[in-house]
């Protein structure tokens, strides 16, 4: 399934907006702090033998004698990494968590590739994180559909743990992008580990309308099964377990919120079931991850 | 040289008269230089017919297509069969515009000291080949920008006009190829026409390999000169139009922009952008110079419609929607077309 053409042609112009990660890789149109064939003038330094002539400043070399360099910054592409969960327990809930991330997913891959910026898919679950290959033009935006689309997804291995393997991968300072519903007792320690290496994070807290507010499943006992490791609890549900879920519930989103906020990524919310393009607009261009 | 002084102002009707034989002879000139290219570059007549027209109609020219589909070589053929100064520059991500426009060297006056002098870049030519113009980024590629509409060059403070006459043919790799950058809107407004190079037919390609795998390598002649080419961009623009058909033209630009009231629900909803003025004014100009070329000294709408496509393919673009659809934007534009004429006569 791919985006609703409509919602694309919105964010054709749209540009991801950054606060700590730079443009590092490739050749783009975004200031890098790399020096060398550019456009911004960066400064001046005494020639050295191997330099490019055509970079000698001729009026500092008339007024001083010496031979100077105009040095640039590179203009290059930022990197962009969207991790999708793809663990059995995304397939849970109705409609099912995978499928609204996913799309997700495709939109935000789209809006790199859009304003000329790299971008790699990696979809977790199974034994290794499948990454797509580095993807830039907007060209490429049904390549990038079609591998999202062709994922084979609800394994067994834990997003933590997923996390850890993609810490090999980003070893450069990129805007990393999570879609995920953080089920997993390790995943604060993994968020934390990977702020350290200076990324742009955005984490998007996944949640179906069931899990979001279990009073809907009706009252009585209830087996509650975890989808990955299939633990099993017996218990029964009354509205004082449901209110109690839900302090939880919402304390845990509390918690993720101020681990990517320490880290200055940000965080958001979304309901399997919410208005996909309405989350992008109000949400994400609203605070500006992308203009 | 046949000089386009033979060329006498209109009796007060605003249409000139002319020296028939001096007409004659610059249009037996301009078909032997569309046979003497053809004879070089093989089984490509009507992209031969059109980079001509481009040429002689006062315009630049994108081709794109494949490498190895022969982009380069029918640009070189030009230069040599028209005699143009000939520049070219490989576009590369580390290209800078001072590479293309020049830049201030130090150079001894001869009375000890040393000067700043403009050292002039590969532009200032006659026939610039901008190759593989889409591997640079679109910033670079913007450095071409004044050049293609104005002329002129500004470097070290000052502007220069660039020798006339002066065309730009840039070759692209299509864009769903590694490494390739989209020209912007407003670059690629600038070219009069985008022709598709694709590759020949086995026929086409059995010729070719007979022809350019021997010992001898065909040699295109010298058939044109630039002052002729001149006198002919000079008489491309006298060619009348008449008024019906400059209106279908203007109603045809306005009916493919998504803005305008004129605009279908189609356009509205599957174009994202339409024909420019500029566009409209580079279809006029296209048409006039294919039926000067045809041996008419008027526009028809045959004339328009003929060069409709490489007018138009790279400045109407189809938003996401119509892609999704699968809309034809040369079956849209065909229909637009027909439609406009209809209207205006």
């Amino acid at each position: 399934m791919k985006p609703d053409s409509r919602l694309l042609e919105k964010l054709v112009v749209a540009r991801y907006r950054l606060h700590q990660a730079k443009a590092s890789v490739g050749v783009g149109d975004r200031q890098s702090s790399a020096k060398g064939a550019g456009m911004e003038f960066a400064s001046h330094r005494p020639y050295r033998e191997g330099d490019d002539v055509r970079n000698l400043d001729p009026r500092l070399m008339a007024r001083l004698g010496e031979p100077f360099v105009r040095e640039y910054f590179v203009d290059r592409q930022l990197p962009v990494y969207v991790i999708l969960d793809g663990s059995a327990s995304m397939q849970q809930g109705k409609p099912g968590k995978f499928e609204t991330a996913a799309m997700l997913a495709q939109v935000l891959g789209f809006v790199a590739l859009a304003s000329g910026d790299q971008v790699r898919i990696g979809v977790t679950g199974n034994a290794a994180v499948d990454w797509s290959p580095r993807l830039q033009g907007q060209s490429r935006a049904d390549m990038l559909f079609d591998w999202v689309g062709g994922r084979r997804i609800g394994g067994k291995t834990s997003f933590s743990t997923a996390l850890r393997q993609a810490r090999g991968v980003l070893t450069q300072a990129a805007l990393v992008i999570l879609i995920s519903d953080f089920m997993d007792e390790g995943v604060e320690r993994e968020l934390k580990l990977l702020t350290e290496g200076r990324h742009d994070m955005i984490a998007i807290h996944m949640a179906s309308p069931q899990e979001i507010d279990p009073s809907a499943l009706g009252g009585g006992p209830v087996t509650l099964r975890d989808a990955e490791s299939g633990e099993a609890i017996d218990m029964s549900l009354n509205p004082t377990i449901v209110a109690r879920y839900r302090e939880v519930f919402s304390r845990w989103q509390s918690t993720l919120r101020d681990t990517m906020t320490r880290a200055q990524g940000r965080y958001f919310f979304l309901s399997s079931s919410a208005d996909l393009e309405q989350f992008i607009s109000r949400d994400l261009r609203g605070r500006n991850v992308f203009a | 040289m046949t000089v386009i002084s033979t060329l006498k102002p209109a009796d007060g009707r605003g249409e000139p008269r002319m020296d028939r034989e001096a007409l004659d002879t610059l249009l037996k000139s301009l078909r032997d230089a569309r046979s003497e290219i053809g004879r070089v570059v093989l089984g490509q007549h009507e992209i031969v017919e059109q980079l001509l027209i481009g040429l002689i109609a006062g315009g630049h020219v994108l081709l794109e297509g494949p490498p190895g589909a022969g982009k380069t070589l029918l640009v070189k053929t030009l230069a040599d069969v028209t005699g143009l100064s000939f520049s070219r520059v490989q576009f590369t991500p580390d290209l800078m515009p001072a590479d293309i426009t020049g830049s201030l060297v130090l150079t001894p006056d001869g009375a000890g000291h040393d000067v700043l002098k403009f050292q002039p870049g590969p532009i200032f030519t006659q026939l610039l080949l901008a190759d593989e113009i889409n591997r640079a980024t679109p910033r670079t590629q913007s450095a071409l920008l004044e050049a293609m509409q104005e002329r002129t060059v500004s470097a070290a403070g000052t502007s220069m006009k660039l020798p006339q006459p002066f065309c730009v043919l840039a070759t692209q790799n299509p864009i769903e190829m590694e490494g390739t950058y989209s020209l912007p809107e407003a670059q690629i407004d600038r070219f009069m026409f985008r022709i598709d190079v694709g590759y020949p037919s086995a026929e086409t390609l059995a010729s070719i390999l007979h022809a350019t795998t021997g010992a001898e390598q065909p040699v295109a002649r010298r058939i044109l000169t630039p002052e002729e080419i001149l006198s002919i961009q000079a008489l491309v623009r006298t060619v009348p139009i008449a008024e019906h058909v400059r209106n279908a033209v203007a109603l045809f630009a306005l009916a493919t922009q998504p803005g305008a009231k004129e605009a279908s629900k189609d356009v509205q909803r599957f174009v994202r952008f339409g024909l420019s003025p500029r566009g409209a004014q580079a279809l006029v100009m296209a048409a006039k110079a294919h039926a000067l070329l045809a041996g008419r000294y008027n526009v028809a709408i045959e004339d328009i419609r003929a060069v409709l496509m490489p007018a138009l393919r790279h400045r109407v673009q189809l938003n996401f929607e119509g892609s999704a659809e699968g809309v034809s934007l040369e079956g849209l534009i065909s229909k637009l077309f027909e439609h406009s004429v209809k209207a205006a006569s």
